[in-house]
């Protein structure tokens, strides 16, 4: 060992981080070099008296104080332990490709499982249908209506012919698709 | 990653939020002692601790164990510490460190019964704030944090032996400025 890598350990070795080996090592060295000697003597000095004042106290209380108002914070902060589930949950569903087939099941599952309170439940399979095929309509007829009030409602926020594009009318977004 | 640290942690992602107490006793003192000596003041360590807290129970559901808490704990606290050294300089106040040493006006050969007690502590404070930045942080994560060379390398991003060289330079300034104290 040289005196450069008695010096690099030299830490390790006044905090207790080294092992019996290395510890050994620079004892050894320290035993053969007067300056390396004088050099631990004074760093050991040095660590006990910083040792013997316990640095920035922070008192029980203050620390309980603490851990109460993040407790409290993080109640009023509404925050979990577990995971949330993934962001966006089921709005992958008003996606404008999966909006009308997400409503269409929609209005099909609502029309399947409308209960047996329904009179055209207890009707004959060949009246059932008709009911059914009725019913099914109607409720296509409501989608195409809330449908085209989408657009209209859409074609509201078009540019204006002669306006520029719609990317630039839009500040350089992208535009927003409903 | 210290003893009971992941436990603690994989308790807390099954819905025990209570143990995030115990998460806190593990980090607070080596925590408070950063935030002190990056800031310098006493109640804007215990802010900055707290809302480091806070936030780390935030991220806590979506940890994934691979580093030590710390790791992340400091990050958080040396941004909030200088967010607050900014907004103390905005208000025209001055921190601990940015304060000339006391050494500095006092004569160099004390009698060492009357720096006892309290004046021996705000000694060793004024000395460890005028420290450069990173010799004092390695210094204060090791001396007052317990924590190991290979902890501060990884919360600090860098090398165990950038974090030796720091700490033989911070304990042979304090040495030379507490030299009277022996």
């Amino acid at each position: 060992m040289n005196c450069k890598r008695f010096q690099r350990e030299l830490p390790g070795y006044l905090y207790g981080d080294l092992s019996a080996g290395e510890r050994d090592v620079l004892a050894g060295h320290a035993g053969s070099c007067p300056a390396c000697r004088r050099l631990l003597t004074e760093m050991e000095e040095t660590v006990s008296l910083l040792a013997a004042e316990p640095g920035p106290i922070f008192s029980g209380r203050e620390k309980e104080l603490l851990r109460g108002r993040v407790m409290e914070a993080v109640r009023e902060l509404g925050l979990s332990p577990r995971p949330l589930p993934s962001r966006g949950g089921l709005k992958f569903l008003l996606r404008p490709l999966l909006f009308p087939a997400a409503l269409a099941a929609a209005v099909l599952l609502l029309v399947l499982f409308r209960g047996t309170d329904d009179p055209s439940a207890a009707a004959p399979p060949a009246a059932a249908l008709a009911a059914f095929s009725e019913e099914v309509e109607d409720e296509f007829q409501l989608f195409a209506d809330v449908w085209s009030e989408i657009e209209e409602i859409e074609s509201l926020f078009s540019p204006e012919p002669g306006t520029g594009s719609e990317a630039e009318w839009r500040g350089g977004e992208e535009p927003i698709r409903v | 990653m210290p003893a009971g640290e992941e436990e603690l942690i994989r308790r807390f992602q099954t819905g025990e939020s209570e143990v995030f107490e115990d998460l806190m006793r593990l980090f607070e003192g080596k925590a408070l002692a950063l935030a002190y000596y990056r800031t310098g003041h006493r109640d804007d360590a215990l802010d900055i601790v707290q809302e480091a807290f806070i936030r780390l129970y935030a991220v806590l559901p979506k940890w994934k164990p691979q580093a030590s808490l710390f790791t992340w704990l400091y990050r958080v606290i040396v941004n909030l510490a200088l967010d607050r050294g900014r907004a103390r300089a905005r208000a025209g106040e001055v921190s601990l460190e940015k304060l000339p040493p006391p050494i500095e006006d006092r004569p160099r050969h004390h009698p060492r019964t009357r720096l006892e007690g309290k004046e021996t502590g705000e000694r060793i404070e004024r000395a460890v704030a005028v420290l450069p930045e990173s010799q004092r942080d390695v210094f204060v994560l090791r001396h007052y944090g317990g924590m190991s060379m290979k902890e501060i390398a990884a919360a600090r991003g860098c090398t165990t032996g950038a974090v030796k060289a720091n700490l033989f330079q911070a304990l042979r300034k304090l040495r030379r400025e507490l030299e009277d104290l022996k």
